[in-house]
């Protein structure tokens, strides 16, 4: 009754019907994950501050503007004061830095743009990590090479708990924190960050109160 | 698997407790709440979902999955411009400050995120606070963001038109209209009605007002300030004075009618030493405790730590104290002749009682003393300074007195007078709300009417504040610069913690403004009133100091003075006693709330919804009655009855209360609000309609059956242990709460332990091990008093929502902790005891065992960790839990939230949205900021620098959390005394928190015999 191609139709369609979930489930997986959605964000921020000149190319210290990292929860943007200390004096009438003027005047605030956000349930804190081997590059990656900062990792749960469970991956004396080119071959950093998960008594947790409250 | 053995449990004779009248009869509502695990369930939401309208959301809410971005909201950082000094960012400040109810400063101690104040506790160097605060205190944080406070200055038309306006308007309208024309009147027309202060600027600015206007009248109007103790000061010492109380070394409190666990201006301190002298660190301490009589016509918080206590009608209570004064003349006490004639001993066998009170009191010379309540009548004060004097109460400084002197010159009924006359045509009201509290005889809302000019200066438009021709929005105290005096008369600094939110005026401004002053700085008021205390030198340098600390060293103003007392005018006193009802009448006793104090709470949330501590009532008062009284009513709990006063009646619904004396029917006062706020309006009934100035605590009444009832929302019987153990509910509490007698602790004191006996458990699980914090807590049933500060405590630090009268009657109230109350003993008059019960962090918590998500697990530390992420709302671990501390979120009670009450949210803690469950988590938070402050030090955390929120309020000491790993901290110490006890131990839950037994210290000749609080010991052989 029917051409003969029609008997393939309700294998294709069972086919389909297979292939389809797992395809969307995929995509959808992939799609939103924070490697995707996260990783390699940029935002245009208001003034455009190169951490490529201040941090790499000037080399100055992350710590002369992120000033509470090692005593505080969050790292702050510094107030338009700091930026003030040099620009008071050294290009002091580019108009890159209107807004940076502006706000000293009037003492109203820039408005950045956050880049590394965490969900509202996350209480990370730096000063915990800072003052205990993990380095600014670990986690914020070569901000000494960036123009515009981005996000250089995924910043998910499954990424902090990979460093939480071999702490040793990572961990780096206290005085290379700030040191933006800190990298030792894969046996090396092993056995050093052993040595210094013993001597900072290190040993973090991974249980759900350490950062969710 | 390790219930209890039978023949264990058949030896138990232990007393027999019980939550409510409904619990014991075994009523139908009680059956409800106990065979369900979140009652009212059925009808989830109150308007039913259809199907077609479920599938209509569900489709929509697919639909839009997708619209919404990928990433998070953009984010804006608003560094500052530039730096301020020690501020960083996300690291709270504590500021010292003060605040004043009443009359009475309370110190305080701030904690401040980014420039909102999201906390407040007591400030440790008050000794008046000791670093706790009350229940009220606790709520100070919510008035403050309540949305519905005044936002700015209105003026009224004649017609009742509101306009805004503003405070130049009003200053140059004053000016022109009132301050000229009556400087040369002297301020005959002026009349004022204040809240009461003891603020030493305010009342220098007073001072200065009545230099200028020497006409006008300044009333000091309180709604809850009794008469009585001036009235009896000036009769025996010849001048008004402040009693004192110092419970450090009293052995023997016998307190007549007196709250003062709860009422006492200086209650915070009182508990702290009440406690103390009860405080039991080794078995001979019990040797050494304080025994508390009271004599009460309510079953007030007092009265249920009491070792004895008697109920009686409040119009009694006098000659209760006759029969104990006359007795002690007997047993040797020399009290003053001339009291003791005015008095005569009164007959009948409830007063038996006084022979043993007074001999304990007799044996407790200069460590012994007597206190009366506010709200009895002269007489009954008079009484007790001869009684004092003769203990030796007075000459030990357990009681002590300070002049007091009248604030202003005239009475409410004075001004009152002088509107309606017209001979006043200005009416002032500072901070006070006569046109709600004000006597109903004096009808004070239509003398406002009658008033030419009406101003109001409040924190709200109120009942008062709405019928004023203008009202002036005033700045909160966390907003304020000023000053108060704690009850001792010390100088309390009070700075604004945040800019005005609605740029309001202090009192001070205010009454500057009134002179002509109207741009007076709050703060530059402050300094000018207290500049003569700072050396000149170094002035600046001590005004800091002082802000730090909070308060003014050595301004202690009130001097204690040793008045010579004449007992000649007791007689006199005595006469205008209020006469007894008369039969057919019923003795109708009104009362300070314990939450809303007289009202002026009633639009904070956090107070409604707390329970009563005795009633457990939320969001309503009702009328108490006896047992009796209510049974020849026809009446129970929920009925409405007719309160008939002085020929006005109030339809209110009735409750049932134990222990409340016969023949007495109190009425709370503060409810029933018409402009209070969205959260006050129309909660509760207002009993000031029954209250005259005549008879403003105690009058003669009528109680008659009215038609219909009413939903009280009762937390008493929500958390009604499983209904497993329902049948063996007898042995069952005496699992949860557990007491014994002082001589009882002193020959057996691991009792508490051996109440119950389980068979030894068998674990399934293989135990959590710990390196390194284990984290522990223990309540001391014994120093509790029931005062319910460390639940407010809690709302605020852990964001606890308000869920509304309608959820709570549904057993949905939020609290992370609560106490509850057992009472015990025969239905009349039974003894109570309060049991603060929280999350108790099992190490084999059922509620983790049957959580399909791993929503609930344990961590490192021995913590029960909620992780809202993972909850799924299949709620059985609060179906699992046998404390029923599990709380779940059926609405998004926070999401509607305000941008002001947002504020006030702790920033250190979650927000919980709607189907997942919560509970308490230890403050998680401030142990994570104590472990990584200390890993940042490289240091181990120091006992006690860990703190709950619930211990640090708790004026009584009696929650202490630290770490169990740590033999020599404080709560470890705790926890190895024999008095602690695992409850429902049976269930081998090895909890975190462990109770610690209460030892109550009844008289030898009125112990019971034997044992008390558990078995009998000489009935088995099971010492271990």
């Amino acid at each position: 009754m029917f051409p003969r191609w029609t008997a393939w139709i309700r294998p294709a369609i069972a086919a389909a019907g297979l292939i389809t979930p797992v395809y969307l489930a995929l995509f959808v997986w992939y799609a939103f994950s924070p490697q995707t959605t996260d990783v390699g964000y940029r935002p245009e921020q208001p003034v455009p501050f190169s951490h490529a000149i201040h941090a790499g190319k000037l080399g100055m210290d992350c710590r002369y503007c992120h000033s509470t990292v090692e005593k505080a929860a969050h790292s702050p943007i510094p107030p338009t004061a700091t930026c003030m200390n040099c620009h008071a004096h050294v290009k002091t009438a580019s108009p890159k830095l209107q807004l940076v003027r502006e706000s000293h005047a009037t003492g109203m605030p820039v408005e950045w743009r956050r880049v590394h956000d965490l969900p509202d349930y996350v209480y990370f804190n730096h000063s915990a990590h800072v003052t205990r081997g993990i380095g600014c590059s670990s986690c914020h990656g070569r901000i000494d090479k960036m123009e515009i900062v981005q996000q250089d990792q995924k910043l998910s749960m499954g990424w902090c708990l990979d460093c939480h469970r071999a702490p040793e991956q990572h961990i780096r004396p206290k005085d290379q924190i700030t040191n933006m080119e800190w990298k030792l071959p894969q046996t090396e950093q092993v056995s050093l960050g052993r040595k210094l998960l013993e001597e900072y008594h290190i040993n973090p947790s991974v249980h759900c109160s350490v950062c969710h409250r | 698997m390790s219930h209890p053995a039978k023949p264990a449990a058949s030896t138990i004779s232990g007393p027999e407790y019980w939550r409510s009248l409904d619990e014991l009869a075994k009523t139908p509502e009680f059956q409800y709440f106990m065979e369900r695990e979140f009652p009212g369930l059925e009808s989830q939401t109150g308007n039913s979902v259809t199907r077609r309208s479920f599938l209509k959301l569900m489709a929509a809410s697919l639909g839009l999955m997708g619209v919404t971005a990928c990433r998070w909201p953009d984010e804006k950082i608003a560094p500052f411009s530039r730096a301020v000094e020690n501020r960083i960012a996300g690291v709270p400040v504590h500021y010292a400050s003060s605040w004043e109810l009443a009359g009475v400063g309370r110190g305080l101690n701030v904690t401040a995120y980014e420039g909102r104040p999201v906390k407040v506790d007591g400030n440790e160097a008050d000794p008046n606070s000791l670093g706790a605060a009350d229940l009220i205190t606790q709520g100070l944080i919510l008035e403050m963001y309540d949305p519905d406070r005044s936002t700015g200055v209105v003026r009224r038309g004649r017609d009742g038109v509101a306009q805004r306006s503003s405070w130049g308007e009003f200053t140059s309208w004053w000016g022109e209209n009132v301050l000229e024309p009556q400087r040369a009147a002297q301020g005959a027309g002026i009349a004022v009605v204040s809240e009461a202060t003891s603020s030493p600027t305010v009342e220098r600015l007073r001072a200065q007002f009545l230099d200028m206007f020497p006409k006008a009248l300044w009333c000091t109007w309180e709604p809850l300030a009794a008469s009585g103790p001036a009235e009896a000061a000036e009769a025996v010492f010849g001048q008004d004075v402040r009693t004192h109380l110092n419970l450090r070394g009293a052995k023997v409190i016998a307190s007549f009618d007196d709250d003062f666990l709860m009422a006492n201006p200086a209650a915070l301190r009182l508990t702290r030493e009440f406690a103390d002298g009860r405080r039991i660190r080794t078995p001979e301490d019990a040797k050494e405790m304080n025994r508390l009589w009271v004599v009460e016509p309510n079953y007030s918080v007092t009265g249920s730590n009491a070792d004895h206590r008697y109920r009686m009608r409040a119009g009694d209570v006098g000659k209760a104290l006759a029969a104990v004064a006359h007795a002690l003349s007997r047993n040797g006490v020399a009290v003053a002749e001339a009291a003791l004639a005015a008095v005569p001993a009164p007959s009948g066998a409830e007063y038996d009682f006084a022979k043993t009170l007074a001999k304990d009191l007799a044996a407790h010379q200069g460590k012994a003393l007597v206190t009366v309540g506010d709200r009895q009548p002269a007489y009954v004060h008079a009484l007790a300074h001869a009684v004092n004097a003769a203990l030796g109460a007075t000459s030990a400084g357990l009681v002590a007195y300070t002049p007091r002197k009248q604030a202003g010159n005239a009475t409410l009924k004075m001004v009152a007078d002088a509107v309606r006359s017209g001979a006043a045509t200005t009416l002032v009201v500072i901070g006070a709300n006569p046109a709600y509290t004000g006597p109903v005889d004096e009808d004070f809302a239509s003398v406002i009417e009658r008033a030419g000019n009406s101003i109001h200066l409040g924190l709200f438009e109120d009942e008062t504040g709405s019928r004023c021709l203008w009202h002036l929005n005033r700045a909160h105290a966390l907003e304020s610069w000023g000053d108060t005096r704690n009850p001792d008369g010390t100088v309390l600094l009070q700075q604004p913690v945040i800019l005005p939110l609605y740029g309001g005026k202090t009192a001070a401004q205010f009454i500057a403004a009134l002179m002509g002053n109207g741009e007076a700085q709050a703060q530059a008021l402050v300094r000018e009133t207290h500049a003569a205390r700072f050396p000149e030198a170094d002035a600046e340098r001590a005004w800091r100091r002082s802000l730090h600390a909070g308060a003014i060293e050595g301004s202690a103003d009130y001097r204690t003075v040793t008045p010579k007392a004449d007992f000649a005018k007791v007689a006199e006193l005595a006469a205008k006693a209020p006469a007894a009802p008369a039969s057919g009448e019923v003795e109708v006793v009104f009362a300070q709330d314990a939450k809303l104090f007289d009202g002026r709470f009633a639009n904070n949330g956090w107070l409604q919804e707390l329970p009563d501590p005795m009633t457990k009532v939320t969001w309503d008062n009702a009328a108490l009655l006896d047992s009796v009284a209510a049974e020849r009513l026809g009446v129970k709990t929920g009925s409405m009855v007719n309160v008939e006063v002085n020929g006005r009646t109030l339809a209110m619904a009735a409750y049932v209360m134990p222990g409340i004396a016969q023949g007495t029917v109190v009425l709370n006062l503060g409810y029933g609000r018409t402009a209070a706020g969205r959260v006050g309006n129309a909660v509760g009934f207002n009993t000031y309609r029954l209250r005259t100035s005549a008879q403003p605590w105690i009058a003669a009444g009528k109680v008659t059956r009215a038609s219909g009832s009413y939903k009280l929302a009762l937390t008493q019987d929500h958390h009604v242990i499983d209904s497993v153990g329902f049948k063996e509910r007898e042995k069952r509490i005496p699992q949860m709460v557990r007491e014994q007698t002082a001589a009882d602790h002193q020959a057996h004191p691991d009792h508490a332990r051996h109440v119950v006996h389980a068979t030894p458990p068998v674990n399934l699980w293989k135990p959590h091990e710990y390196t390194g914090y284990k984290w522990g807590m223990a309540i001391d049933l014994n120093a509790c008093t029931g005062c319910n500060a460390c639940v407010v405590a809690c709302n605020a630090e852990n964001n606890v929502p308000i869920v509304g009268k309608e959820q709570v009657w549904r057993g949905r109230e939020m609290h992370w902790i609560r106490i509850d109350r057992y009472y015990r003993g025969a239905v009349e008059n039974p003894q109570a005891v309060h049991m603060p019960l929280t999350c108790v962090h099992c190490e084999n918590a059922p509620c983790e065992q049957v959580c399909p998500v791993a929503a609930t697990v344990h961590d490192d530390e021995g913590i029960n960790v909620m992780v809202y992420n993972r909850c799924i709302g299949t709620r059985y671990c609060s179906n699992n839990c046998p404390y029923k501390v599990r709380r779940f979120n059926f609405f998004s009670y926070t999401g509607d939230l305000t941008e002001t009450e947002k504020m006030r949210q702790n920033p250190e803690v979650t927000v919980r949205m709607r189907g997942v469950m919560e509970k308490c988590t230890y403050c998680y938070q401030r142990i994570a900021k104590a472990k990584i402050t200390a890993k940042n030090e490289g240091r181990k955390v120091r006992d006690g620098e860990i703190r709950t929120a619930c211990q640090v309020t708790c004026p009584a000491q009696a929650i202490v959390f630290g770490d169990l790993a740590d033999r020599e901290s404080q709560v470890s110490k705790l926890h190895a005394q024999a008095r602690s006890y695992e409850t429902l131990e049976f269930l081998h839950l090895r909890q975190r928190t462990l109770f610690l037994a209460k030892v109550r210290n009844p008289h030898p000749d009125l112990a019971p015999a034997g044992h008390d609080g558990g078995h009998s010991h000489n009935t088995g052989a099971h010492h271990s």
